[in-house]
């Protein structure tokens, strides 16, 4: 029995952990550029600023992460998002018995949300970007019904906005959340059955039908689980600010996106690190504070925004991986062994 | 049979010339050093096995696949790039084997948009213009005009699709296995289309691998075995036993594993009883435990459709499969797997590997159990199994967490292959397992499958290469239009035997028209229980 050959395992490792290093290279590029020309992005104010912000984008984020490790996309972000924060209010009726009441009503719309969504993408087989654009579309006419008719100008139980005003280690709570909902995916994809199902059905459906995987049950967990997290970021974004307004979701449409491409995800689906998608939202977060400090103007704000999600794109997982390519590549030729199999190929 | 054939062949114009022609695909090497010409008004018949090359052949004549070496001229004049495009406006037209018609639009505007603006009539006259033109290849018996494309038969869109690559009015046409589809009623009309071309001169190159048929139509028969040509031959100057020599090679002598010696009767593991599903059927057949039977058939007579619904993929229609004493219906492939019945998929990349994800995550994605204490995974003993069964395998990979992608054929079928190890099947189905495989991955994975065999698996395999069936196979069966025509049993199994069953054709009438162009009962025959 051969031992197999394996001198080049540190360096198979490398390569493949290589598409979530850009984000770690643009953390750090943000930090440096940020501290020689804004160096009051990294006061305390915008420090507080920059971890409220960015944990609010990375817990969709990871939701929408989810999604598009199944190969589709969720557009339903800022309705569910919003719905979240606004039962929060309506059901809250400002009392603090009544938090787990409306964070579960809230948790129970997002499920609604997410199962038609699954039902109709993961069951139907229906194309992701439509369906959710249009299920958005519906759950934002709902919440905005909502919002003028039980939750206009009303603050959330104030227990709730002072836990979330408060600090925890000398940062807000929220961002504890959001770095307990990184790792929680990250040991589910690293160490159970089911994150590890889910990321073969992600990588290829095809090949997990056939292997008895059940493709669409998959599929409907993902947007069921992606819309229970942006239900939360809401809920914790009304938390912080106490009253939402009606427009709180629009920023979380494109933002999430940005950050799992940022983060180094397979946009065919199948690979995307938590964690990396977690930093891609605090690099985003920076920016964005950065930008402020600067003094950009809310014009230019959106076109360095859109530039950077191209610059994503061009160093995205999948490129760099096909860049490494060769190094990964099997170069071996079949060398045909001696005395095992004879192959004829005489002329006639 | 033939007035302007191979007599005149010196005079002739050539119109296709491919010389000196290699192409590798990998490690396969799938032509070497290939001279191969046609005439106009010839019928030039190219006849070898799956795999021999013959397609790539035509992928090269075509535009479609770049050659590594040698040049390709069409009408004299040399296809300097890998155009079909260009290749087409040189005048060569090519009718391919899986259609490409707008099923909702009638014939004649499927026949419209196949042909070059130049040669389109006025849009208001495109009825007449089909009528006359399918008219003028015998075409027009079997096609009207007005009928949607989505109507036609499996056979009637096989002739459609030479009426379409006529169109442009090519020098040299090429038929790719045009009549797989086909019954004899239609193959005979086939034939008077291609005839039809020779009288206009038209060079028609003939790809098939049933030689009763190339011996009736064709004026030169070519065998390509292995990528290399092996002999031209006049028609009327050869007989089928000479080309089945040339077309199977010398004696293969190789190495195939031996089974483990069985002591008494054995244990029947799967009953496949009147099982019909989408184009095949009904077959009948039963799998003993240590077992490897063959499926042995020329390609499009209903082996993937068998396998597909065996393993759960493609919901069967009548029939019944007991699978170690408990009868399944086989509406899903969890329900497949469940009950002890894998499938190893031919189309690794689309249908079996994860090919971004890692050789441990591939290998075990079947077994995650074994392996999962309260839903969490015991990452260690995963690594050790998938270690022990890469060295077991000689899976060749600098690491277990190397991307399947990344991996050569071979290593990617033994990845498969391991997940029978890891969840132990009791009946193994394995589809092509050694299509694009080298000759060295190709032994282990023949061991690795007898080794699964000899631990009580039953397996049955479906190949294109009667070699690795009557090495590897106890027994063989052969398809043919959907249906068992043949068990060849374990003491007359050589590969002989295997080709001529193929070749010979199948001796089944077709009666009536099915849509799926093989012969099928009008009413279902068989009881679905018994």
């Amino acid at each position: 029995m051969t031992q197999t050959r394996a001198p080049s395992s540190a360096v198979t490792s490398f390569v493949v952990g290589s598409r979530y290093m850009p984000v770690y290279l643009a953390v750090i590029l943000l930090v440096v550029v940020a501290s020689i020309w804004a160096p009051a992005t990294f006061s305390s104010a915008g420090l507080s600023q920059i971890a409220l912000l960015g944990t609010f984008l990375a817990i969709t984020a990871l939701g929408q992460m989810l999604v598009i490790m199944t190969g589709g996309i969720d557009l339903s972000v800022p309705g569910t998002f919003l719905l979240g924060g606004l039962l929060m209010v309506g059901v809250g009726q400002q009392s603090d018995d009544r938090i787990w009441i409306a964070y579960a009503t809230a948790v129970g719309a997002a499920v609604i949300i997410g199962l038609l969504n699954g039902i109709l993408i993961g069951g139907l087989k229906l194309n992701a970007l439509i369906v959710t654009l249009a299920v958005g579309q519906i759950v934002l006419g709902v919440a905005n019904r909502y919002y003028t008719t039980v939750a206009i100008q009303k603050p959330v139980p104030p227990a709730l906005s002072d836990w979330a005003n408060g600090t925890i280690l000398g940062v807000p709570p929220i961002f504890w959340i959001g770095v307990a909902l990184a790792v929680v995916l990250m040991v589910l994809f690293r160490f159970t059955g089911l994150g590890r199902r889910f990321q073969v059905v992600g990588a290829n459906p095809t090949a997990s039908n056939v292997l008895g995987l059940r493709v669409n049950l998959n599929q409907m967990l993902a947007y069921v689980v992606a819309a229970v997290l942006y239900a939360t970021a809401g809920v914790l974004l009304a938390a912080d600010l106490r009253a939402p307004g009606v427009t709180v979701g629009a920023p979380y449409l494109l933002g999430p996106i940005a950050a799992v491409v940022i983060g180094g995800a397979s946009l065919t689906g199948g690979l995307a690190s938590p964690i990396s998608t977690w930093a891609a939202a605090f690099f985003l977060a920076g920016l964005n504070q950065m930008m402020r400090v600067l003094g950009l103007p809310t014009a230019l704000q959106f076109v360095v925004f859109g530039l950077v999600i191209i610059g994503g794109m061009l160093v995205s997982g999948d490129r760099i991986i096909k860049a490494v390519e060769r190094v990964l590549r099997d170069r071996s030729r079949p060398r045909r062994r001696e005395g095992r199999l004879v192959v004829e190929g005489g002329e006639p | 049979m033939s007035s302007g054939g191979p007599g005149g062949g010196s005079t002739a114009e050539t119109v296709l010339e491919l010389a000196g022609v290699s192409r590798q695909f990998g490690a396969v090497r799938a032509l070497t050093d290939v001279s191969f010409d046609c005439r106009a008004g010839e019928v030039h018949a190219l006849v070898g096995e799956n795999g021999s090359g013959k397609s790539t052949l035509l992928g090269i004549a075509s535009g479609f696949v770049e050659q590594d070496r040698g040049t390709v001229h069409i009408a004299g004049k040399r296809l300097r790039t890998d155009s079909p495009a260009l290749a087409r406006k040189m005048g060569l037209a090519m009718a391919y084997q899986d259609t490409s018609l707008v099923l909702a639009q009638p014939v004649k505007n499927n026949l419209y948009m196949a042909a070059p603006p130049d040669e389109r009539p006025a849009f208001w006259r495109r009825k007449k213009w089909a009528r006359r033109l399918l008219g003028e290849f015998d075409l027009d018996m079997e096609l009207f005009p007005d009928s949607p494309a989505g109507f036609l038969t499996l056979a009637e869109r096989q002739m459609f699709e030479v009426a379409k690559a006529l169109v442009s009015d090519p020098k040299v046409l090429l038929l790719d296995e045009p009549t797989t589809a086909l019954g004899p009623d239609e193959v005979e009309a086939l034939h008077r289309t291609v005839a039809a071309c020779r009288r206009r001169g038209v060079g028609v190159v003939y790809v098939s691998h049933r030689l009763p048929e190339v011996l009736e139509i064709a004026d030169r028969i070519t065998v390509l075995r292995d990528g290399k040509i092996r002999g031209s031959f006049d028609a009327n100057e050869t007989t089928e036993h000479e080309l089945v020599e040339l077309i199977v090679g010398r004696p293969f002598e190789s190495a195939f594993p031996a089974a483990a010696e069985t002591s008494g009767g054995r244990r029947e593991v799967l009953v496949v009883d009147g099982f019909q599903g989408q184009s095949f059927g009904p077959v009948s057949f039963t799998l003993e435990a240590g077992e490897v039977v063959g499926i042995a058939g020329a390609e499009g007579n209903g082996q993937p459709q068998l396998f597909d619904t065996l393993s759960g993929r493609t919901p069967p229609r009548a029939g019944r499969v007991v699978c170690d004493g408990k009868e399944l219906t086989l509406i899903s492939t969890h329900e497949a797997i469940r009950s002890g019945i894998m499938l190893l998929p031919g189309d690794r990349k689309r249908e079996a590997l994860a090919p971004v994800l890692g050789v441990r995550a591939n290998s075990t994605i079947q077994s995650l159990r074994r392996f999962s204490f309260l839903g969490f995974l015991r990452r260690r003993a995963e690594r050790k199994a998938v270690k022990d069964l890469v060295a077991e395998l000689e899976i060749r990979t600098p690491s277990l967490e190397q991307p399947v992608e990344f991996l050569s054929g071979g290593n990617q079928q033994k990845v498969s292959v391991s997940r029978t190890f890891l969840r132990e099947p009791s009946v193994i189905l394995a589809y092509e397992p050694t299509q694009g495989v080298d000759v060295g991955s190709r032994f282990d994975i023949y061991r690795a499958l007898r080794a699964r065999t000899d631990s009580g698996a039953a397996l049955l395999v479906k190949s294109s290469d009667p070699i690795e069936l009557s090495g590897l196979c106890d027994r063989v069966l052969v398809m043919s239009r959907g249906t068992i025509v043949e068990e060849i049993p374990g003491d007359e199994l050589d590969e002989l035997r295997i080709v001529e069953a193929i070749v010979r054709g199948p001796g089944v009438s077709r009666s009536g028209r099915s849509p799926f162009g093989v012969a099928m009962p009008k009413a279902p025959t068989t009881e679905p229980t018994s």
